[in-house]
């Protein structure tokens, strides 16, 4: 199996050492200080291995994380053994919680703080309404319980000497950066407040990049769809339309680098109304109709190659020229018998190589038929016609009579017009095939469906050899065709060819009044330019889509032309007006048009876009990282974090003293938080305006696996790259009503909502369109916590009664005071209203935590 | 072994690169009188290089006496042992005795041969040449680091800076060339040496990138040119007097390859692939790890063959039965090869012809030698088949030069006009030495 970062090299790992550069060209050499990103063409970078200096030196491109013995495999990549990670700010909510998630999977943790939150939080007259201990405590408990040491140093970061001198001794091959004071209204509440920010966040970053450059270059820093309702999926049980999908069934997947399908059951199925634009793609052999957020699974071809398949987005495929490869690898069952059932207590089970119970099926659901003689109520017999002419007439002969033989029975063949008329007599054999319906109810039961290739191509091509043909056009690829008046059995032999590799899709033919299925060789389908129909429609009406984890691949299919798919991951919602949110920098195709010209903006640091002071820090931040990265080489991952919610980490939780703090007034406490907390205490939950905000989110256990992904896969040297870390984007207004569910169905809590005057300066109702792209695609990064799944923890530890009394102590601090604008006054409330229980998306089950 | 001459200390100035026809232009036109000099009362003859014809091979075949079967230097790349990990072999890779280690007793000065980094302990001091990365490892005894730093000395010239300005570039030949100077003034005075060897690289940075300068008396750096080999040659004079004064037997003036125009490059893996020997599993490749399954023979610089044989690499696709035959369709396809119609390949040497030694099996299967004016690069992650060269000049087989003068003092005087043949190799070197 192949990790995100198996192909990851010296180049990225922070045990090598630069030792310059030669252009063995001219036998010239440079040293280390004249290194620049990238390299010259034809000039070799020659690093040495500080783990293992004995290889002498080399080319840092030719040993992958893969090849590597120091690189070991571990669920989430590969992890650098003993890796040292620096985490700054490591008393925090987050930096706490990941000291302990990196000690447990084996990382050498060691941090910084200087206590500022606990500070802060109590200047603002609040605390942490989960009780937290000591730093020494802490740590004591983290060795008795988890067996985990870390290295410790209480300092401020802005205390150069000392930080200097402590990431000397450790020298850290990562660095986390969370020392940070990371609350947007307390920026806003005076110019003390808003200076001290400033300083504390972005001095204190300078300063680190500083202190990196000269002493651990090589380490990187780590800052901080829908379908229609003409969609049916294939399940196990065959194609289903995604209103009648249901919590138990299985549905087809695969994963980008894996051609395997593999039933699965989905996380979640969520179905919404929607009214707006969805992007259809129409034309032979393709058709799909998604929303807008929607990714799909294609490839380039470009020079008679095929590149590697890829989720792309809608606006990347639109009008484009794509394959879309509907093909898969399938692994069914090899039985090497199908017992005839016996049909009273005086015949049994007999038994019939599975090869040629499949030749025999898939004739007689084409061409036979059975009949029961009303004067002999025993007399059952199963005939078979077949034109006197056809090509494989000895063959079907040569299979009924190794059936016959096997059941004991005589094959008598006549002749009726220009067909010849094989029958079998046999109860057991009629009884057996009469379940499988007359004329258009045939079908082709699931345990057929679910053995392997061979023996579905065995039956494919009895199948056509009855009711099909084969049909060969200019290009000499034979391709064939199917005819059937029943639709069921129309849509078993598109999966079954399907599942023998083959292309394959399904229409209805008026002339004929039937159904035909065409099957080609290839599961590629080419759609040019030119023979394209795509474009937006309104829509009205309802959207599914299923979360099934992994990649999100999942075999669709829209008026009989299959398709693989990515999903959505619930992020329905968002009107898609407006500049996507790119990560970090626009990508490489981004064209800025103004007055009749054109810029391309691809690899750009994109404009921010800060909503208080707090904010404007991290911006400043940005471009210092982004420049330190450009001059000295050094590599950063910045991560643009949604808003963390959620209480819960295996470690945090095995200890009392062991908790992260969770705070829930208005300056450090996050939303959803503090919701919770709200509905806790009984009292309104409290939001801005309109409550149409939207953000990005995600768990606290999300987030960390996320951290840990980026930890193990580091950038190249010189690399400054943005990655948005959210998993899902909801309205402030939803969550709220999701809170409020929870609090109601699970907890018998009713809650009240209360719209307040929005003290900050910002649009309530705007267009949010997040690309989050690079950890599900680069880092193989899948959320494993539902939003729902986390709320209802945070309830069960929020009330616990010293955490409810905590709660109550401080329900004062709760609703927000801090107004952008300055003005010292309470906000006025512009609504109050009682939640009645109801679920907003229908989730059928949470997803298993693993 | 056989001694050409008899003598207890020598001195020995290398010129890195610098051509038997150029020494012998230069010294007629009264560029460099003091070599011409020692010409007419030495021993001047043209000298063959290593195969293939570059510094690090040369150099360790000068001096260790060895030809690459036996010393295991075959180029300046290698791919590590079962691996296309591309490593660069250093002095610790040499597998045969430098002269100042079969004679530990004798004290030794050796300044900027390339190939010796990193500097091992000797009886006397180590400068180490190109490749030599880390300054602290490249100094032996390290007491010298500091004295070194006071001098300005510098290993080589800074390859980066020579692309980005001509100006940039012989500033610096001149400020690498004059701290050399130094350090050599600074040495010489240090102690009584019994072996001197003092080699000067930046003569080879020069003709790479303006051998066109050297070639076209019009062009804007011909009398830099010149001038620099003028300064070369004053201090080759001022070498001359004072080794007589030192009572020195020999004085021994050489290079390790010589120099021609330079047309195109070409990149023999590209060859290597549209000829469908070589398979990549991106292109362009990031390394040499990328040579996928299927691959029957690849390149290193300048222009080494392998064969991708089963057992010897990890996706190796030869069997050890077949490599006559593979041998064969290579040399074939590389007879073949053109470029605008002209022949690229002149000599294609099989490993047993060339080679002989314990590390034969660690050499390049197949060595190309081009035609005049194309130079052979091994690059694997280019596309192109050939580039107009960001350089002028390219290493020759052929056209090294040997100058050895008997100093007055010498108990071997006399023995230097019959002692040395006229067909005479780099790895003669160390019969004089």
């Amino acid at each position: 199996m192949k990790y995100h970062n198996s192909e990851k090299t010296c180049w990225n790992c922070p045990c090598i050492d630069f030792k310059g550069s030669v252009d063995f060209r001219a036998c010239g050499q440079s040293m280390k200080e004249f290194l620049s990103i990238g390299g010259e063409e034809g000039m070799q970078a020659m690093v040495e291995c500080k783990r293992h200096p004995q290889i002498g030196m080399f080319d840092p491109a030719s040993i992958t994380f893969e090849d590597c013995p120091e690189w070991e495999e571990k669920d989430f990549g590969y992890a650098l053994k003993n890796m040292k990670v620096m985490i700054l700010g490591i008393d925090g909510y987050l930096g706490w919680t990941l000291g302990l998630w990196l000690g447990s999977l084996g990382f050498n943790v060691s941090g910084v703080d200087n206590y500022y939150r606990r500070d802060w939080v109590m200047e603002k007259g609040s605390h942490t309404v989960v009780p937290i201990f000591r730093m020494t405590e802490r740590l004591h408990a983290a060795k008795e319980v988890l067996d985990i040491d870390i290295n410790f140093r209480k300092m401020n970061i802005l205390d150069r000497p000392r930080l200097r001198e402590f990431i000397d001794e450790v020298k850290p091959e990562a660095i986390v950066h969370y020392a940070e004071c990371p609350s947007a209204p307390y920026s806003m509440v005076d110019a003390e407040h808003a200076i001290f920010v400033q300083h504390n966040n972005v001095i204190g970053t300078l300063g680190v990049l500083f202190t990196m450059r000269d002493l651990t270059p090589e380490a990187s820093l780590i800052k901080l769809g829908c379908y229609d309702d003409k969609t049916e999926i294939l399940t196990e049980d065959g194609w289903k339309l995604f209103k009648d999908l249901e919590e138990n069934d299985k549905v087809a997947t695969r994963s980008k680098d894996n051609r395997k399908l593999v039933f699965k059951k989905p996380n979640s199925i969520h179905e919404y109304d929607y009214q707006g634009k969805m992007y259809y793609q129409k034309n032979g052999r393709v058709d799909f109709c998604v929303t807008e957020n929607h990714r799909i699974f294609t490839q380039k071809r470009s020079n008679r190659a095929y590149k590697e398949l890829r989720l792309e987005s809608v606006k990347e495929v639109e009008g484009q020229q794509r394959v879309y490869d509907i093909g898969f690898e399938w692994e069914g069952k090899n039985e090497e018998y199908f017992f005839l059932p016996a049909t009273d207590s005086e015949s049994a089970d007999i038994e019939i190589p599975m090869d040629l119970w499949v030749k025999f099926f898939g004739w007689y659901i084409s061409e036979g038929s059975i009949r029961q003689r009303n004067d002999r109520p025993n007399n059952y017999r199963v005939t078979i016609k077949q034109n006197v002419n056809a090509e494989c007439i000895d063959e079907l002969e040569e299979v009924l009579l190794s059936l016959a033989d096997i059941l004991g029975r005589e094959l008598r063949k006549r002749k009726d017009g220009n067909c010849y008329a094989f029958t079998i007599g046999c109860k057991q054999l009629a009884t057996c095939l009469g379940k499988f319906g007359k004329a258009a109810e045939k079908y082709i039961p699931k345990e057929v469906k679910e053995l392997d290739k061979d023996l579905l191509r065995s039956l494919l091509f009895s199948l056509i050899a009855g009711d099909g043909w084969k049909h060969t056009p200019e290009n000499n690829r034979e391709n064939y065709r199917y005819f059937t008046i029943s639709k069921q059995l129309a849509d078993d032999v598109q999966e079954i060819a399907l599942k023998c590799g083959y292309g394959a899709i399904v229409s209805y033919s008026e002339s004929k009044e039937g159904y035909c299925v065409y099957i080609c060789q290839t599961p590629r389908v080419h759609v040019n330019h030119d023979k394209l129909t795509d474009g937006y429609i309104d829509y009205d009406g309802k959207v599914w889509c299923v979360n099934v984890g992994g990649d999100g691949i999942v075999l669709v299919r829209r008026n009989g032309k299959p398709v693989w798919s990515g999903n959505t991951m619930g992020e329905y919602g968002s009107p898609l007006t407006g500049r996507p949110l790119f990560e970090g920098m626009f990508p490489a195709d981004a064209v800025l048009q103004w007055d009749n010209r054109e810029w391309s903006l691809g690899g750009e640091l994109t404009p921010r876009d800060p909503v208080s002071f707090y904010h404007c820090s991290k911006v400043q931040d940005t471009f210092n990282i982004y420049e330190a990265c450009k001059y000295w080489w050094l590599r950063s991952y910045d991560v643009m974090q949604g808003v963390i919610y959620g209480v819960h980490t295996d470690q945090i939780a095995a200890d009392p003293r062991l908790r992260a703090r969770f705070d829930v007034d208005e300056w450090f406490g996050t939303v959803i938080n503090r919701f919770v907390a709200q509905a806790v205490a009984g009292i309104p939950l409290t939001i801005y305006g309109s409550g149409g905000q939207t953000r990005g989110f995600i768990a606290l256990r999300d987030a960390m696996q996320c951290m840990t992904r980026l930890i193990v896969s580091p950038p190249e040297p010189g690399q400054y790259d943005v990655v948005n870390q959210i998993s899902g984007v909801y309205r402030i207004e939803d969550l709220a009503y999701t809170v409020a569910d929870i609090a109601a169905n699970e907890f018998n809590q009713l809650v009240t909502i209360q719209r307040l005057e929005n003290p900050r300066v910002e649009a309530d109702e705007h267009p949010y369109e997040v690309i989050y792209e690079k950890l599900p695609n680069s880092f193989d990064f899948e959320p494993k916590v539902s939003l729902e799944e986390e709320v209802y923890e945070m309830f069960k530890l929020l009330m616990q009664p010293e955490v409810r009394q905590r709660i109550e102590e401080k329900k004062h601090v709760i609703a927000p005071k801090t107004r952008w604008s300055g003005l010292k006054q309470e906000m006025e409330v512009l609504e109050t209203y009682t939640v009645m229980p109801k679920r907003k998306s229908k989730v059928v089950s949470f997803a298993a935590d693993t | 072994m056989e001694r050409w001459m008899v003598g207890k200390r020598t001195v020995i100035v290398g010129l890195d690169g610098v051509p038997y026809g150029l020494i012998k232009k230069l010294t007629e036109d009264g560029v460099m009188p003091n070599t011409g000099k020692i010409t007419q009362e030495g021993i001047f003859r043209q000298m063959t290089s290593s195969i293939p014809e570059i510094s690090s091979v040369a150099w360790s075949s000068i001096i260790t006496g060895a030809n690459p079967g036996e010393h295991g230097i075959f180029g300046f790349t290698e791919l590590s042992e079962g691996s296309y990990r591309l490593s660069f072999p250093n002095f610790t890779n040499l597998k045969a005795k430098p002269f100042w280690k079969i004679q530990p007793n004798k004290k030794s000065a050796i300044i900027n041969v390339p190939s010796t980094y990193p500097a091992e302990r000797l009886n006397g001091i180590l400068i180490a040449g190109f490749v030599a990365l880390d300054p602290n490892k490249a100094i032996y005894p390290p007491s010298l680091i500091e004295e070194l730093k006071k001098l300005d000395y510098r290993i080589d010239v800074n390859a980066k800076q020579a692309h980005q300005s001509k100006e940039l570039f012989l500033r610096n030949l001149n400020n690498t060339l004059e701290a050399r100077i130094a350090t050599y003034r600074h040495l010489w005075d240090k102690e009584d040496w019994d072996y001197f060897m003092l080699v000067f690289t930046s003569t080879d940075r020069l003709s790479h990138f303006l051998w066109d300068a050297y070639e076209e008396k019009s062009h804007r750096y011909h009398s830099f040119f010149l001038n620099y080999l003028r300064r070369i040659d004053e201090v080759i004079g001022e070498i001359d007097e004072q080794a007589a004064k030192r009572n020195y037997d020999k004085l021994v003036l050489l290079s390790d390859h010589g120099f021609e125009r330079l047309n195109k490059m070409i990149y023999v893996n590209k060859y290597l692939r549209d000829c469908g020997f070589l398979k990549l599993k991106d292109i362009p490749a990031k390394s040499f790890n990328d040579i996928e399954n299927g691959t029957v023979a690849f390149a290193l610089d300048p222009g080494r063959i392998y064969l991708n044989i089963e057992g010897k690499y990890p996706r190796g696709s030869v069997k050890r039965s077949e490599t006559d035959k593979v041998i064969e369709k290579l040399v074939e396809t590389f007879k073949n090869f053109t470029v605008d119609a002209e022949p690229v390949i002149n000599q294609i040497y099989h490993k047993e012809e060339i080679y002989e030694g314990a590390l034969v099996d660690r050499a390049p299967d197949l060595v190309l030698m081009p035609n005049a004016g194309f130079d052979l690069k091994a690059n694997i992650k280019t596309d192109k088949l050939w580039d107009n060269s960001a350089f002028t000049g390219k290493h020759t087989y052929d056209d090294a030069f040997l100058l050895v003068k008997c100093l007055p003092s010498s108990e071997s005087k006399g023995y230097c006009n019959s002692a040395i043949p006229e067909k005479v190799n780099v790895s003669d070197i160390i019969k004089i030495i």
